[in-house]
Parts: C-alpha cells; structure tokens; sequence
C-alpha cells in the first residue's frame, strides 16, 4: 500500500512537469498555477 | 467539488507520504484538478456523443483537440463551469458542422491551409500568463508538425465528415490563435471580461 502511495504521488508530480512543458491544457480550461511554483 | 476532492487526495497523500515537500504537494493539487477536470469534461461529453451515436467523431475530435491545443495554447475560461459549457458547445459545432455540411472548393482548402500555416509560424504557442513557457521553440516545431499532419490527413482522405471535422477543428483552433495573440496573453480574467463583452 506505502508502494503504491509513493509511486501515485511520483506519478502525479511527474504528470506536473509534463503539463508545464505544453502550452496549453486539455480542453477550454486551466486551473489556477500555484503562484508558490513561479517562484 | 474538483479543488475540494483534489485537496482531500493531496491530504491523504501527506499523511502516508512524509517524503513529500510543500512543492510536490502544490503540484500534485495541480495534476489533479487538472487530471479530474478533463476527465469530468470527458466523461459528459463522450456521454453526449454515446447519445447521437457519434463515438467515432468524438475520438477523432478529442485526438486533434488535443495534437493541436496542447501545443499551440488557446482561450480559456475562469470557472469550470463555463469551460464545460464551451467544451460542449465546442464539441457539438463540430459534430454538427462535420454531418451536414458538405466539402468546399479545394482552391478554398489550400488558401485556408497556407494561411494558418503562415499565422502558426508567426503566433503559436500562445503566450501563457499564468504559466511561464519554457521551451517556445520546440512548441512552434511540434505545432506545425501537427498542423501539417493534419492537412496531409485531410487531402489524403475521401470521407467528407473526417474532412470537415479536421478543417472545423483547425479554423477553429486557428481563431482561438488570433484572438489570444490580438488580447495579449492568455488570461483568464481577461478572456472571461472578453467572453461576456460578447455574450452581453
């Protein structure tokens, strides 16, 4: 269960760097950026 | 209810995972509005297809949605809400435009298809001003790479509802473009004051 709870939060961290790196998200709408992470 | 189950993940995740910094946990909140806010958008709007019996249509308009708005950017709005709206009305136009309409004079197309050639070179990817783009150079490559598949698709193949959903999907990724380049970056304050200048 630890495994695969660090392996999730891994993943979501990942899926972030991947997200930052395109231009824009999926369909018409963007989240809010963490103004902490511009920094 | 997106922010609120996303927070109760990111807190469940603390609390079994000491590892993680206050960063890793402001960017695991992020992936997961992102994660859950296009699955709910895809979810409704597969739903809506299922309906009018389009699945096919739906995939194709997701995959170029998708190979073009993830590079080049585009409009967004402020709330959820009316992003799933936009998403819908997005999607259905489509839809729509693909079944009934009929092809256009081919003279038209490669007018059509050199143009937006010329206004991704010049304006894509979208700047961003709630997100910092880091690497522009590689966006605009890969946005012509896709836009040039697309059109190699288009003339390659015979069936007109593909046809039209691949220049509906293109024009209407094209305009989005221009109105973010003609606004200055894309903000989501501004693109929702400019929605409702047009809406009211």
């Amino acid at each position: 269960m630890q495994k695969s709870l660090n392996f999730f939060s891994a993943l979501l961290v990942k899926i972030f760097d991947l997200i930052s790196n395109t231009s824009c998200l999926g369909y018409l709408g963007e989240p809010d950026y963490p103004e902490d992470l511009l920094k | 209810m997106i922010p609120l189950l996303s927070t109760l993940i990111t807190e469940y995740l603390v609390k079994n995972n000491n590892t993680l910094t206050k960063k890793d946990l402001l960017k695991i909140q992020y992936s997961l509005q992102v994660i859950l806010g296009d699955l709910i958008k895809s979810i409704i709007i597969f739903a809506i297809f299922l309906f009018f019996k389009q699945l096919p249509l739906f995939f194709l308009i997701f995959v170029i949605l998708n190979s073009t708005r993830i590079l080049m950017g585009g409009i967004h709005c402020k709330t959820f809400n009316s992003c799933l709206i936009c998403s819908i009305i997005y999607f259905i136009s489509i839809m729509l435009f693909s079944t009934l309409s009929s092809k256009l004079n081919t003279y038209f197309y490669i007018v059509f298809f050199l143009i937006s050639f010329i206004i991704i070179s010049a304006y894509a990817p979208c700047d961003n001003k709630k997100r910092p783009l880091r690497n522009k150079k590689i966006l605009k490559i890969l946005s012509l790479i896709s836009f040039t598949f697309w059109c190699i698709l288009f003339f390659k193949l015979r069936n007109t509802q593909i046809c039209n959903c691949i220049f509906l999907s293109l024009l209407l990724q094209i305009i989005q473009l221009i109105i973010v380049n003609l606004k200055g970056g894309i903000s989501n304050a501004k693109i929702t004051k400019l929605f409702f200048s047009f809406t009211s």
